[in-house]
């Protein structure tokens, strides 16, 4: 049964779990879930489940909701994708996990806009950026010799090596340390080198789709992957 | 200082066991390994650890590239994608990881190492006549350049002021008015017409290098390929040496 997990600042407030196949998203008491703030519109969002898939539908909300920080108006759901919804964080699992205390919150909350304006902001940026690239990019974050890298083909390579497309550091690491390959349903990381040598988000992996705002690490080498959805 | 040079293995075991024989009657100081450890043959595996353990650098070949998943084999031949096919669906992790770190080129006393070419090495061209050779000498500055990738091996030296000369000789001393482009032959897939592997000997104490051919027990990785149902194009091949 699928599961929408409800966060404030990192705490889990809600776990929802529904065999419902409409689940709305709103201020007022009259929705699925309540999020219970100004920042939310009355009926701001809803979650249509079908046969195979979820999708989630912005209903033309005030400030916009957001699917692993892109803001979208309607967006097939994956396992694990983070909802942005004013300062509240969904997230989506296909099955729901057994454990967990499902109320960990005394749900009481404050306005805060700041979150959101941030949100708001890179998004626009995020979308200058793919327009100027037509291609997903990567974001030079810290020992990167890049700002940006547009992902024009089907295979980027990345370690020492001068085969490399993009230039990692670190000790002991590999000379192709890991490769993104695009296929079909997107694009994929795969550790080729040592183990251990590329995480995601901080952790490591052998082979991970990629979703957008990831954060990839090679050695000490740490880009952000935006994902181009146009 | 006595160095050996070896390219072109092609996971083809039986081949690189007998090359390693070779190797040590030759009392080798050091070996390097310029290429292609894996594609066409049936042991990619213990081909590429076996390398490993005896080169001081390994250097990457278009087909370790491939298995890679680096690049798309769409202008390799029927028969090599074929058997690239089975060579990414079988190599181990370890492989990957071991590959993943051959270099592009390496140079050592005055020589450069490259696998296929070293106008663009990334590119993996072919050196397939005098005008592609003659073409390569403006793309490096060392005395002498080592290559693999078309199997075939020669020797092409060249002064400053004249053409470059293919050398009839297998074995040639290192003379000061010219540069060297050697072709190191392949110790796993031979294409010049003699069956028997194929390494370059160096000598860096009488300037002498030297193309040696070892025989190596062609039917048994014959058998091996048949086994796994390798291309019948590809283990025909081995016995002719084209």
């Amino acid at each position: 049964m699928p599961e929408i997990i409800v966060k404030y600042e990192d705490k889990v407030i809600e776990k929802f779990i529904t065999e419902k196949k409409r689940v709305t998203i709103g201020r007022t008491p009259d929705n699925d879930i309540i999020l219970d703030n100004r920042g939310v519109s009355r009926r701001h969002a809803q979650v249509e489940f079908g046969e195979n898939q979820a999708v989630i539908i912005d209903n033309e909300s005030l400030n916009g909701t957001f699917v692993n920080s892109s803001r979208i108006s309607e967006e097939v759901l994956k396992d694990k994708d983070a909802i942005t919804i004013g300062k509240y964080t969904l997230i989506y699992h296909v099955n729901a996990e057994k454990s967990g205390n499902p109320f960990e919150a005394d749900g009481t909350m404050v306005l805060q806009t700041k979150k959101q304006r941030e949100l708001l902001a890179k998004d626009e940026r995020n979308r200058q950026l793919l327009a100027d690239a037509g291609s997903s990019v990567l974001l030079g974050e810290a020992g990167a010799e890049f700002d940006q890298f547009a992902i024009n083909r089907n295979v980027v390579t990345i370690g020492k090596s001068s085969l490399a497309n993009v230039k990692a550091k670190g000790f002991f690491l590999s000379g192709i340390q890991a490769k993104i390959v695009l296929e079909e349903e997107g694009f994929w990381i795969v550790n080729l080198g040592k183990k251990g040598k590329t995480k995601i988000n901080g952790e490591e992996i052998d082979r991970y789709m990629l979703r957008n705002d990831d954060i990839i690490q090679v050695g000490k080498s740490v880009y952000r992957f935006i994902e181009n959805r146009l | 200082m006595k160095y050996g040079f070896f390219s072109d293995v092609h996971a083809n075991l039986e081949a690189l066991k007998a090359c390693i024989i070779d190797f040590r009657s030759e009392k080798l100081d050091k070996l390097y390994f310029l290429g292609d450890a894996v594609g066409y043959g049936p042991n990619p595996d213990e081909c590429v650890k076996l390398i490993d353990e005896i080169a001081e650098v390994n250097l990457m070949g278009n087909h370790d590239y491939a298995a890679l998943g680096l690049m798309e084999t769409e202008y390799f031949n029927q028969y090599a994608a074929e058997s690239m096919g089975w060579t990414k669906s079988s190599i181990s992790e370890k492989t990957m990881e071991i590959m993943s770190d051959f270099e592009l080129t390496h140079v050592i006393d005055r020589i450069l190492l490259v696998h296929s070419s070293p106008r663009e090495p990334e590119n993996w061209h072919y050196i397939l006549d005098m005008e592609d050779a003659e073409e390569n000498f403006d793309f490096f500055k060392e005395k002498i350049c080592l290559l693999g990738h078309t199997h075939r091996p020669y020797i092409v030296y060249k002064s400053e002021s004249e053409e470059a000369i293919l050398s009839k000789e297998t074995e040639v001393t290192i003379e000061e008015e010219y540069r060297y482009l050697v072709n190191i032959g392949s110790v796993g897939q031979p294409r010049d017409g003699d069956p028997r592997s194929c390494y370059l000997i160096y000598d860096s104490d009488t300037g002498a290098i030297k193309l040696k051919r070892v025989q190596y027990d062609v039917k048994s990785t014959q058998m091996v390929m048949a086994k796994i149902g390798l291309p019948e194009y590809l283990i025909d091949r081995l016995a002719v040496g084209r």
